[in-house]
């Protein structure tokens, strides 16, 4: 069994009357790549901040390593990175300058050209940080938390801004660190992100945990139907003959989405159906659920909302 | 080791940039320059003007009616002298002790009891220019007027020579040139701006844009950082202050002991002072904007009722209460005392007692808010 890295008991942290974090419980084991999804202001940042000793909890333990080493101390700096959701360095240094100086702070250092190389950055490591784009900035900070070769490593919303392209390379990045067995704690609200990178996924919602599992359990969880929409010639709304498909739904804009726990089968009672009536189905297409469907499932809202 | 490689790169990333660079380095260089091109000649486009004592004899002598004429002759209207009559000796140095006399002429009757000294005796104030410059005119002209009285008298007559008799006072109201007088404005004026901008911004700015939060996810702990920022801000005040004195030993030719040991360590406890003024500042302010904004009051006030380039004590009280609040009054006022000047009717002890009252409390402020400021829960 891998060794728990991370053990985080019931913490707490409000603002005045508001719960940011109420009560989250999680541990990380070894080599875990887990992603912490929700909305904005779901408590995510603030959960992380608390972990990587920036916040204090109002109440709760974190526990690091099995030595059971609280945020603060130094043996838990010198063996985590942390990508910050806003990164800011210095201005007027230049990237290999960045790394210089965050490499300094730590005991173990990887070599910087190392890095920047890791990171594609070999045509940028003399240009100032101000005059970086969003994605090659994204790119320092990954290298700026990878500097001191950690154990554990911290992103939160990392790719939040980045065009595809750039996201789809951050992606990779952190795929190749999960090759090398590094334990990574994500926070996103990009739920194709943590479906993508994840082992583990902690949904979490006005500063509770709402569910919790790998991709497929929390799919499981709710009933683990595929989902078929069409769309009907002629039709904009659902014509009441059909309501001999109790799991149909009206989704807006002429678009119905049946849930179906045997595909081919619910197809063929649907084409059967349309022939009979006289109907032409159209746009027909059939997807896997998500995590948006389980946080609707859960909450009652998309997590795009 | 890792306090001063992140001391330098912290230095580095703000020497940089511009507005620090320009403030901080170049901009008191440039106000050096054009403070003494322009207030360093004010006065002296006209001639020269020296006051001038005299103490005469008691006789009509054809000797005494000389030396009048000579003594009026250089005193005449458009003349470089402004004559007063002094009774005695005592009197006429103590008026130069004070700045009120250039320098002093006695006439000394052959007959008197003082018969074996000169006829004539100038004394002047060694090391103070007007006085040495007033002494060599005088001279000059007693000497043509030997020349006069010895075509126009056949007689014998008592040759006028004079001697120079210099006095050596305390340095307490020596007069220096502008230059000289600007510098401790200068030297403090730059303090304040890295005091009192570059600080508490700095602070603000690396709290607020999240590079502080970003630094203490790393080993670094607060009070390294706050190391590495006065190591920053003690830096950038050494290379202006070296550049300075660059200025005004080769260029300026500034004598007035700025190199002295009492200049310099007034010097340093305005750097503690100012500093620590402008963390208490950083401590009472969320937001950078409010960090600025702070700053510039207290560095315009500070500034302009400090007396750095003009006497204050003459205010009305409604504004002088003010005057005497600052510490920048007590601090430019020691800067000039170490140079030998008295600019301010205030004690020594009151000098470094308030100054080192301000950095205590500034001290204190700043520490009861030390996490916040930096940024660390």
């Amino acid at each position: 069994m891998s060794k728990i890295v991370l053990k985080a008991s019931h913490l707490k942290k409000y603002y005045g009357s508001t719960k940011a974090v109420d009560d989250v419980s999680f541990e990380l084991c070894e080599g875990e790549v887990l992603a912490i999804l929700g909305p904005n202001g779901a408590g995510k940042t603030t959960t992380l901040e608390m972990i990587e000793g920036l916040r204090n909890a109002d109440s709760g333990l974190i526990a690091f390593f099995e030595e059971g080493f609280a945020p603060s101390q130094v043996q838990v700096k010198e063996r985590i990175g942390v990508q910050l959701q806003s990164s800011s360095f210095f201005r007027y240094l230049s990237v290999r300058e960045t790394l210089q100086l965050f490499g300094g702070l730590y005991a173990k250092q990887v070599p910087v050209s190392e890095l920047i190389s890791t990171m594609s950055l070999e045509e940028k490591e003399k240009t100032l940080v101000k005059n970086l784009s969003g994605g090659q900035l994204q790119r320092l900070a990954l290298a700026v938390a990878l500097v001191n070769d950690p154990l554990l490593i911290f992103l939160d919303e990392p790719t939040t801004g980045l065009d595809p392209q750039a996201r789809r390379a951050h992606w990779d990045t952190v795929l190749a660190l999960k090759k090398q067995d590094k334990t990574i704690v994500l926070t996103t609200h990009y739920m194709e992100e943590a479906e993508y990178l994840a082992d583990r996924i902690i949904i979490m919602d006005h500063g509770k945990i709402v569910a919790s599992g790998t991709l497929e359990e929390l799919i499981a969880s709710i009933g683990g139907k595929d989902y078929i929409s069409f769309r009907i010639q002629g039709l904009e709304s659902l014509p009441s003959a059909l309501g001999t498909f109790p799991e149909l739904k009206d989704t807006g804009a002429g678009l119905f989405e049946l849930s179906s726990g045997d595909v081919s089968s619910d197809l063929a009672r649907l084409f059967e159906y349309a022939a009979l009536n006289n109907l032409r189905l159209d746009d027909i297409r059939i997807r896997r659920p998500d995590l948006d469907d389980v946080f609707l499932h859960i909450t009652g809202r998309k997590l795009r909302d | 080791m890792r306090l001063w490689n992140f001391g330098k790169g912290f230095f580095i990333a703000e020497i940089r940039e511009f507005e620090v660079l320009f403030w901080s380095l170049v901009f008191p260089l440039i106000l050096y320059f054009f403070l003494s091109a322009i207030l360093g000649s004010v006065g002296k486009g006209g001639a020269p003007s020296f006051e001038l004592g005299v103490i005469k004899s008691s006789t009509n002598s054809m000797e005494a009616i000389a030396i009048e004429k000579t003594i009026t002759a250089v005193s005449d209207a458009d003349q470089p002298f402004k004559a007063t009559i002094f009774s005695d000796l005592t009197s006429a140095v103590d008026s130069m002790k004070r700045d009120k006399l250039d320098v002093v002429v006695i006439h000394n009757e052959p007959a008197s009891e003082a018969s074996s000294k000169p006829p004539i005796e100038i004394h002047f104030i060694s090391g103070r220019e007007s006085s040495e410059v007033a002494a060599n005119i005088l001279e000059i002209a007693f000497a043509r007027a030997n020349l006069e009285i010895a075509k126009h008298s056949g007689q014998e007559f008592r040759e006028l020579s004079s001697e120079a008799i210099p006095l050596k006072i305390s340095a307490k109201s020596k007069s220096i040139a502008y230059k000289d007088y600007i510098f401790p404005s200068v030297a403090l004026m730059m303090i304040l701006s890295v005091a009192l901008f570059n600080s508490p911004l700095s602070l603000s700015f690396y709290r607020s844009s999240g590079t502080n939060k970003k630094l203490f996810t790393t080993p670094l702990k607060p009070m390294e950082y706050f190391g590495a920022h006065l190591f920053k801000l003690l830096a950038t005040m050494l290379i202006s202050l070296t550049l300075l004195y660059a200025m005004a030993g080769f260029i300026y030719r500034v004598k007035s002991g700025i190199f002295s040991a009492a200049f310099i360590g007034t010097l340093f406890l305005a750097m503690l002072t100012l500093v620590s003024f402008g963390l208490m500042i950083a401590s009472l302010s969320r937001k950078e904007s409010t960090a600025g904004i702070l700053g510039q009051v207290c560095y315009q006030i500070m500034m302009f009722m400090g007396g750095f380039f003009f006497p204050v004590f003459g205010l009305p009280w409604g504004i002088r209460w003010l005057v005497y609040m600052l510490p920048t009054t007590y601090l430019v006022e020691l800067l000039r005392r170490a140079m030998g000047v008295t600019s301010a009717p205030i004690g020594i002890v009151w000098l470094i007692s308030v100054p080192m009252a301000w950095l205590i409390l500034s001290a204190v402020v700043f520490s009861m808010n030390f996490r916040k400021v930096m940024g660390n829960e």
